[in-house]
């Protein structure tokens, strides 16, 4: 689902099975702060800062991809 | 003689009333029925709906914090419904449930808002403020 919308966003993305791969694990619990939970996304902006998204949560994607560009909306 | 006076055009019902705060649409959390699920798209309410099996120790663990959310949330008229997938207590309905929103583990969670749009959707526990707050943004 996360997926699906961030490819009708046009947004590029990486994804990491932390199910499968043990480094994107370890990745994913330095990140979130030891949360475990999928999806768990991390937003790297243009100035190198991070934002972290838990689960499939709409409104806050929106708001992320819309600072990015202006012109989408939901 | 004070007390025939204070009650001159009163009554004890109308006392309670100005008294008491009434919620018409309380927000509850149960085991998943039809009518429930029906009821909460008809009325256009959020909708939370969480995936447990009865075997996964930490769905019993987050069930607790569920309940507590919704005991908090009383007055948003929300609805949580219990689904049951991969244990005993799974039916053909809850196994349809699962397909339709695409739900493969245990312990997940799918929010509706109250256009039946699936807001949020997340497996893996969470905590009773997170899911207020995921649950009052679906609003």
């Amino acid at each position: 689902m996360l997926k699906d919308y961030l490819i009708v966003k046009n947004v590029v993305f990486v994804e990491k099975l932390v199910d499968q791969d043990e480094s994107a694990r370890n990745e994913m619990v330095a990140e979130s702060g030891g949360f475990l939970g999928v999806p768990f996304s991390v937003v790297t902006k243009d100035d190198g800062t991070k934002e972290t998204i838990i689960g499939f949560d709409k409104g806050k994607l929106e708001q992320i991809i819309s600072s990015f560009n202006p012109s989408i909306t939901s | 003689m004070q007390k025939n006076s204070d009650n001159d055009g009163n009554t004890g019902n109308e006392t309670n009333q100005n008294a008491v705060e009434v919620t018409e649409t309380p927000s509850y959390y149960k085991n998943y029925s039809k009518e429930d699920y029906d009821k909460a798209i008809n009325e256009k309410r959020v909708l939370v709906l969480y995936f447990t099996s009865n075997w996964c120790q930490e769905c019993i663990k987050q069930d607790t914090i569920n309940t507590l959310s919704f005991d908090e949330l009383n007055k948003e008229g929300a609805i949580g419904l219990r689904i049951h997938i991969l244990d005993s207590e799974t039916t053909t309905e809850t196994d349809a449930l699962s397909q339709k929103f695409d739900v493969t583990k245990e312990q997940s969670f799918v929010i509706l808002d109250k256009n039946g749009v699936v807001y949020f959707k997340y497996t893996g526990d969470l905590n009773k403020e997170l899911l207020k707050q995921k649950i009052l943004e679906a609003r």
